[in-house]
């Protein structure tokens, strides 16, 4: 298994004198290589914050994440910035891109990090592959949030992860750039790459091949390539 | 309303506004060291007492000079910060003109609050510093240096007008925001550029600064041609040509520094250094990055030039290339001091910016480590760009004063000191230092919500 998370908790302190609150209770799963899992759920059930502790951004409070076989909370910081800057890939629904470079800086970035040679050729195969050719130069804020979250899936397809995290990728993006991106993370899947998404769109969730619905920080149920009417019910009901 | 807007803004915005307090409250103090001054010398009589006049006359050139320069990117690094403010302000019924009003005079009590903490630290301490300086130059007789509550007065008044003229290019830039584009995270007229570095908004002609650097070159020009007759009756042309050419090199506006940082910085290619190239990119191609560089030139460039220029004018009557101590101190020894402080500033501003590109960092697997040599390459890009700057108008300075005393006095000789230069730059890089320390801190805390 890419992702083994077994019993993970989550307490974040309430305040002062008060007790804690648990966002993430007693959850157990896993995600195989090359699957496109989503996790759905209503506001507040803690798919965000998941999402954060299988990709090593936030630490559990209680159980154990194992990514790519090796156990999260075992190590350090340092070493979780390590794996995933060589292992993980992830797209956030804002916060993708450093404002100050441009297309093709932003999109090596990562793999630069990793102190790997990335030529130019690779770079305008990425940029291809997601339709962005001709864009290399753009900074940032002149690109649609569509665009935008391209940029963060190639940069994430140039350093070659084995796991990609996305949180609500297709949050801020119309229908059709939405289904784009959508589209974009299925053949990074197909890639024999996994792909975990969160997202409160069933349209979007219904394109991956496991939904992992999320009620008050717990697992509530798990459709397998549902449909956008189960995945909406599902989650209504979960409400 | 606008009352209620100014103070709710005031307190929910106070950090934003914390280098602006910092840089008036120096400016301030500056100030206080002219109207000392003018305090000790009207006891005094003769010539004693126009030579005291005429020191603070310069010194009030020059520190009136650098509060414009520094309080002006101080007070536009600020506004640009908050566009996103302005924007949400637009969209719930403020008038642009309103903006730009209430700006004001939030600048003006930032100018008031800076001013008086000033004031009253320089009329503590600025009699007992200009005693020191006064006691290097024994030609004046060694008077008690003294600040009335009058001078001090003054002072602190000077300083608010002067925060508030400095600050109304940024009121004005602020009425301007464009709310929705700013709102939606498209480009932002006053935040960010386009490939080419050209905004919409600023694709016009900026008439004031291209008026301002014409009369400037042409004084430039009228000094050093008057240059010659200056030196032979001890006039003060010679003083004044550097501080002129650093103050037209500041008009030329951050693309114009940013580009130079640019340029130089490129010796170190991506794959080397990721950190040094993404923080090469951040003062290059933004407004915040740059911010920092105008400020810490005025600083370093101010006495290199001077300094420089004074000695090849020297040079030309055969005396030896030496000013005393004491009397540098007095003419420098506050516009450096608010250029330093203005560059510190500006690195506060930027480091409350940089959570964004530390979440983003962070998340693409980047050590703590990574974050934090951003931040102390960004120092280094800053402060080394402002000294490369400091040293080409230095050059400019000597060559030119060379070139035009040289036919009639041929005793003339290229006078270059790094020391001035390299001293300042040391205190300057440990302003940014000290002022980017917050950044270094917040590291720690990031997220990606």
């Amino acid at each position: 298994m890419l992702v083994q998370a077994d019993s993970i908790s989550k307490d974040y302190p309430a305040g002062r004198g008060r007790e804690v609150i648990t966002v993430l209770n007693d959850i157990t799963l896993q995600v195989g290589e090359g699957e496109f899992v989503s996790i759905v759920g209503p506001s507040g059930s803690g798919k965000s914050t998941l999402l954060y502790c299988l990709g090593g951004l936030e630490r559990v409070s209680a159980g154990t994440v194992s990514l790519t076989g090796i156990d999260l909370t075992q190590l350090r910081a340092a070493a979780i910035a390590k794996l995933r800057r060589d292992q993980v890939g992830f797209i956030f629904q804002s916060c993708n891109l450093i404002p100050a470079l441009d297309v093709r800086e932003n999109v090596e970035l990562q793999a630069r990090l990793a102190g790997r040679e990335v030529s130019k050729r690779e770079i305008d195969a990425v940029l291809l592959d997601v339709g962005l050719e001709g864009l290399h130069e753009a900074r940032p804020e002149r690109l649609s949030g569509g665009q935008q979250q391209r940029v963060a899936v190639a940069r994430a397809l140039l350093s070659r992860p084995r796991i990609l995290f996305a949180d609500e990728p297709t949050g801020a993006l119309d229908a059709v750039a939405g289904a784009g991106v959508m589209g974009l993370l299925r053949r990074v899947a197909d890639g024999r790459r996994s792909v975990v998404v969160v997202t409160h769109d069933p349209e979007a969730a219904a394109r991956t091949d496991r939904v992992l619905v999320l009620r008050g920080g717990q697992l509530h149920r798990e459709l397998i390539r549902p449909s956008a009417r189960q995945v909406f019910e599902a989650v209504e009901r979960a409400a | 309303m606008i009352g209620r807007l100014v103070l709710g803004d005031l307190r929910r915005s106070l950090g934003w506004w914390v280098g602006g307090v910092l840089v008036a409250v120096v400016a301030a103090f500056a100030l206080t060291i002219p109207a000392t001054l003018i305090d000790t010398a009207i006891p005094v009589t003769g010539v004693r007492s126009l030579a005291l006049l005429a020191i603070a006359g310069t010194v009030i050139a020059f520190t009136v000079t650098s509060v414009v320069i520094v309080m002006t990117s101080t007070t536009r690094a600020i506004v640009r910060a908050r566009s996103d403010s302005f924007a949400l302000w637009q969209i719930a019924g403020v008038l642009p003109r309103q903006v730009a009003e209430i700006n004001i005079v939030e600048i003006l009590v930032v100018g008031m609050v800076g001013g008086v903490l000033g004031g009253s630290v320089g009329a503590a301490f600025s009699p007992l510093l200009v005693d020191l300086a006064l006691g290097s130059l024994p030609d004046l007789g060694s008077p008690a240096a003294h600040l009335g509550l009058v001078g001090s007065s003054i002072a602190v008044v000077g300083v608010i007008a002067l925060v508030g003229l400095s600050g109304i290019p940024a009121a004005l830039s602020a009425s301007r925001v464009p709310p929705l584009q700013q709102l939606s995270g498209q480009e932002s007229v006053l935040r960010t550029v386009n490939t080419r570095g050209v905004t919409g908004n600023e694709k016009r002609i900026p008439w004031a600064r291209v008026v301002l650097t014409v009369a400037l070159a042409l004084l430039a020009f009228q000094l050093l041609g008057g240059l010659p007759r200056s030196v032979d009756t001890g006039g003060s042309g010679a003083l004044l040509i550097g501080p002129v050419l650093v103050t037209i090199t500041t008009l030329l506006g951050w693309r114009a520094l940013g580009w130079v940082s640019g340029a130089w910085s490129g010796v170190v290619i991506y794959r080397w250094s990721p950190s040094f190239y993404v923080a090469r990119a951040a003062v290059a191609r933004t407004p915040q990055g740059a911010a920092a560089i105008t400020p810490f030139f005025v600083a370093i460039g101010l006495p290199s030039t001077l300094l420089a220029g004074n000695a090849v004018a020297s040079s030309a009557t055969g005396d030896p290339a030496t000013a005393p101590l004491g009397g540098i101190a007095l003419i420098l020894g506050g516009p450096v001091l608010l250029g330093a402080a203005g560059g510190g500033a500006a690195l506060l501003l930027r480091s409350f910016r940089r959570r964004y590109e530390s979440s983003v960092l962070h998340g693409i697997g980047a050590p703590r480590a990574t974050t934090i040599l951003q931040v102390a390459w960004e120092v280094v890009i800053v402060v080394v760009t402002a000294a490369l700057v400091a040293a080409a108008v230095t050059i400019l300075t000597v060559m030119s004063e060379f070139a035009v005393l040289t036919p009639s006095h041929p005793l003339t000789v290229v006078y270059l000191d790094a020391r001035p230069l390299l001293t300042v730059t040391g205190l300057c890089s440990l302003v940014a230092a000290l002022f980017s320390a917050p950044a270094v801190a917040r590291n720690g805390r990031r997220s990606h919500r």
